[in-house]
């Protein structure tokens, strides 16, 4: 890793790359080649550690090309500690982060994927060894480390924390109805802690797309350094990533302005060009720029694949999302989920129930009135 | 024989753009996220209907705010109001002020009202809330017009009664 040499030829190119994947001009290039160069020369080192996750955004990760993963992990990063691709395993793994805790306290990205689990003090996710020891089958076995032990030892020490992923960021999946973990997104669990914390970015997505992740980190680090800015979104997002509404770019928007609607599955659609809105697209509610980017080495992106976007990128995905393949998600008021068109026809019907009980009360209810006040006898 | 309501000229002119500019974002408002008009709309008419919507709505808000200081503050003395709803149309302002900050954070989710459209828990959310907003303007505006009726010489008939001689 060391001994690893970059040709200046080779530099610039991975330099425009990665101007490429922020979405910046050529003549940015040489600025982000000089700011690379420093964050090179620095190796700002990265503790990944995951918490209720199903590690497709490391997957994900490991598809970046342009840069490559290997020479993000080991050109651009230092990245100390990822339990899915470091060689070291066990305690000589978890040695890594002791280690980052004492070299490099404050200057360090911490990186979470995954949610955290707060129930029964945090035991449904942990990994290496916490302090004490408890009784497993009749034998004393050490403690565990629950995930939520970890952050709260190495987030106040990191010079930055990224979410990574839409569970991290927001509680996904697991958080979706009533969590039995006690699933808690990692800005909220970091803000529960109090005390001075580090700045928190989010990276949506299930699974977040390489260049989200990595094109933040890298917008993270050149921040730190004092050679870029964050542009964040409400929901502490990059809006370089996160700032277009995917309906706006859509390669089908043309059907949606003309009203042409895939209206059922089976409905002859050979061309792939009808809109799936009636479908459960939630591309009009959804910001980030796959239809742009896409996936895969920017092959194909869900609604190419005649799928319908679920709005992964969300901070609403799953819970309001859901079900998938319905137009538009429910309302939850008072024990009542339905979907607000329903409760607008109700309404609408109690309202005409209304106005028509009191015309048909004041029309027939005065009648005897008049008759009585100046009517025939 | 029931009291002749007078309403101001301007108090009229005011409900009228306002009822006006509201069919426009009603119509607008349901027609971006409820395509009910499948099959028959032109390319062009969305993006129409989506830069008329945004026109309406400042227009509403415009009205609304210029109404509620006319009725509150502006209104000159010697001017005849005896409208018995007149604290419905103040309501029917302060909510049309209301939809037009919800239609900014649907809208533009990162922009000025963006602060509203995280309070309220993001764009999924706001578009909930817009929506059931929609159908909340538009029905207190049926109940207002019906009541406006009901309370009126013309009722239950749609014009006036001649007066007995």
């Amino acid at each position: 890793m060391t001994g690893k040499t970059v040709s200046r030829r080779q530099f610039l190119k991975h330099a425009g790359a990665t101007a490429a994947l922020l979405g910046l001009s050529e003549a940015m290039i040489p600025q982000l080649a000089k700011a690379l160069e420093e964050l090179a020369a620095g190796k700002p080192p990265v503790i990944w550690i995951q918490g209720q996750n199903c590690t497709g955004c490391s997957v994900s990760f490991l598809n970046s090309n342009y840069p490559g993963v290997a020479e993000l992990v080991l050109n651009d990063l230092s990245v100390r500690y990822q339990p899915n691709v470091m060689g070291g395993t066990g305690q000589t793994a978890v040695e890594a982060i002791d280690q980052t805790l004492q070299n490099a306290a404050g200057k360090f990205v911490l990186v979470v994927e995954g949610p955290v689990p707060t129930k029964e003090n945090g035991d449904f996710c942990t990994f290496g060894l916490g302090s004490g020891t408890k009784k497993l089958m009749g034998n004393t076995v050490p403690n565990d480390k629950p995930i939520a032990e970890w952050i709260k030892q190495l987030a106040p020490k990191a010079a930055a924390v990224i979410a990574n992923g839409n569970c991290a960021s927001f509680g996904g999946i697991p958080a979706a109805n009533a969590s039995v973990t006690g699933t808690t997104p990692v800005p909220k669990y970091i803000s529960s802690l109090g005390g001075k914390m580090p700045p928190v970015v989010n990276v949506g997505g299930c699974p977040s797309h390489p260049d989200w992740f990595v094109g933040t980190v890298l917008e993270a680090l050149l921040f730190l350094s004092g050679k870029g800015k964050l542009n964040l979104n409400s929901n502490n997002m990059s809006k370089t990533f996160f700032g277009q509404l995917i309906h706006e770019n859509c390669e089908r928007r043309a059907s949606f302005d003309s009203g042409l609607f895939l209206e059922d599955w089976n409905q002859a659609d050979p061309d792939m060009k009808l809109c799936m809105f009636k479908q459960g697209c939630k591309g009009p509610v959804t910001y980030a720029d796959c239809c742009v980017r896409r996936w895969n080495s920017k092959v194909n992106w869900c609604v190419g694949a005649n799928g319908p976007c679920h709005g992964c990128a969300s901070p609403n995905f799953y819970k309001e999302l859901s079900p998938l393949y319905e137009p538009l998600a429910n309302t939850n008021f008072a024990g009542i989920s339905t979907a607000p068109d329903v409760l607008g026809w109700v309404a609408a019907g109690a309202t005409a129930v209304g106005v028509g009980a009191h015309y048909l009360y004041k029309q027939l209810g005065e009648k005897p009135k008049d008759t009585a006040e100046g009517g025939e006898k | 024989m029931k009291e002749k309501v007078n309403i101001p000229g301007p108090a009229k002119v005011m409900y009228a753009i306002y009822a006006g500019a509201l069919a426009v974002v009603v119509y607008s408002g349901f027609d971006y996220l409820h395509p009910f008009v499948s099959g028959w709309r032109y390319p062009w008419s969305n993006a129409l209907l989506q830069t008329l919507n945004f026109l309406a709505i400042w227009t509403i808000a415009l009205v609304s705010f210029v109404f509620l200081y006319y009725a509150l503050l502006g209104k000159p003395k010697n001017v005849e109001w005896n409208e018995r709803l007149g604290i419905f149309r103040i309501i029917l302002a302060v909510i049309a002020l209301w939809f037009f900050f919800l239609s900014m954070a649907v809208y533009q989710p990162w922009g000025w009202m963006g602060g509203l459209n995280a309070a309220l828990g993001g764009p999924i959310k706001v578009n909930k809330w817009y929506e059931i907003w929609l159908w909340i303007i538009l029905l207190v505006n049926l109940i207002y017009v019906y009541s406006r009726w009901a309370v009126s010489e013309r009722f239950p008939r749609l014009t006036a009664p001649k007066k007995a001689e």
